[in-house]
């Protein structure tokens, strides 16, 4: 857009607005009659922006729908990462679960001491446990400290 | 979280839109065409947009304000809207160098008006000025006024201008916009 153009649309834009103002000022009685020298159907008038704001109710609505989805999308995509926890809590709630679950998967997961396991593998061995349906509420959750 | 109570809420827009007048919705569509000429939109697009917006909430309308009159700002902040997008886009023409593999490299032109585009814009100016002067050809009063108004002359200045006095200028005012109205209808652009 050149200069010349904002120059122009400006001078348009003025005009406009005594345009707005002199509708808004006008009576009723003076508007209805305008228009039906005009255009004639007063009704039918009304009819056609109902309908235009229904349409807008509509879009609205779709609009509100996407804001939402978007909304969702983004809280999920900004998930906070998992909760961090002090592998000393990880080690006593591995110890915890191996103590309450069934015997035959103690005597597979148990062969050795808790202690000489690294971190790595307390943790592998606590997801393992999970996949078999065995688990065990954390500290927090439990009250436990 | 507590609802605002100061401004209306999207249901209670609904229901005082569902009541309108016919003259009431012969002014927001009066309005939406004059707002159109700026932008160049529809009407129906601008007026159909700010209805979203006050449905949305995304414009909030104050309980004291006349429903039409909070339309008809919305409409206007639509309508500005859109011509700030045009004034801050940058134009760019595609630059080709032979030879080279990407297509879609674009160069930002000058901002600054060429002398061509300068003269051409100051014609279409002068082209749209003389349209609505010519709608009254034997109305020098009517004439000054919308030149006036063009200019940027503004109440006694235009009285002045017009050499009319107060009823006098209100009744050439609604004279000009009925003129106007009858050349330019349903939004047809000067």
């Amino acid at each position: 857009m050149t200069d010349t153009d904002k120059k122009a649309r400006e001078s348009l834009g003025r005009l406009v607005d005594v345009l707005v103002e002199d509708v808004l000022a006008a009576s009723d009685d003076e508007i209805l009659a305008e228009f039906a020298e005009m255009h004639g159907d007063l009704a039918k008038n009304s009819a056609e922006m109902r309908a235009l704001f229904e349409k807008s109710v509509l879009k609205a609505n779709k609009d509100r729908l996407r804001e939402a989805k978007a909304g969702l999308a983004a809280s999920r995509a900004a998930a906070p990462p998992s909760k961090i926890v002090s592998m000393e809590n990880v080690r006593e709630r591995l110890r915890r679960t191996l103590a309450s679950c069934p015997p035959n998967v103690k005597l597979t997961l148990a062969a050795r001491n808790e202690n000489e396991l690294s971190d790595a593998d307390v943790l592998g061995m606590l997801e393992d446990l999970e996949e078999l349906g065995i688990t065990m509420l954390d500290d927090e959750s439990t009250g436990q400290s | 979280m507590k609802a605002d109570v100061s401004v209306r809420s999207p249901d209670e827009i609904a229901a005082l839109v569902r009541a309108l007048t016919d003259a009431q919705w012969i002014r927001l569509r009066k309005v939406s065409a004059y707002f159109s000429w700026v932008p160049n939109l529809t009407g129906d697009d601008l007026l159909q947009e700010a209805l979203c917006r006050a449905l949305a909430g995304s414009r909030k309308c104050p309980r004291d304000v006349d429903l039409v009159r909070f339309l008809v700002e919305v409409m206007r902040s639509v309508a500005n809207g859109e011509v700030e997008k045009l004034e801050n886009q940058a134009d760019v023409i595609p630059v080709v160098q032979p030879g080279a593999l990407v297509d879609c490299a674009v160069d930002l032109q000058d901002s600054k008006d060429s002398q061509e585009e300068g003269m051409m814009a100051a014609e279409r100016d002068e082209a749209t000025r003389q349209a609505l002067l010519g709608l009254f050809p034997n109305d020098r009063q009517a004439r000054d006024l919308v030149d006036g108004i063009l200019t940027g002359y503004e109440g006694q200045e235009l009285r002045t201008l017009t050499d009319l006095d107060q009823e006098g200028y209100a009744s050439k005012r609604r004279f000009m916009r009925r003129t106007i109205d009858k050349h330019y209808p349903q939004g047809r652009q000067p």
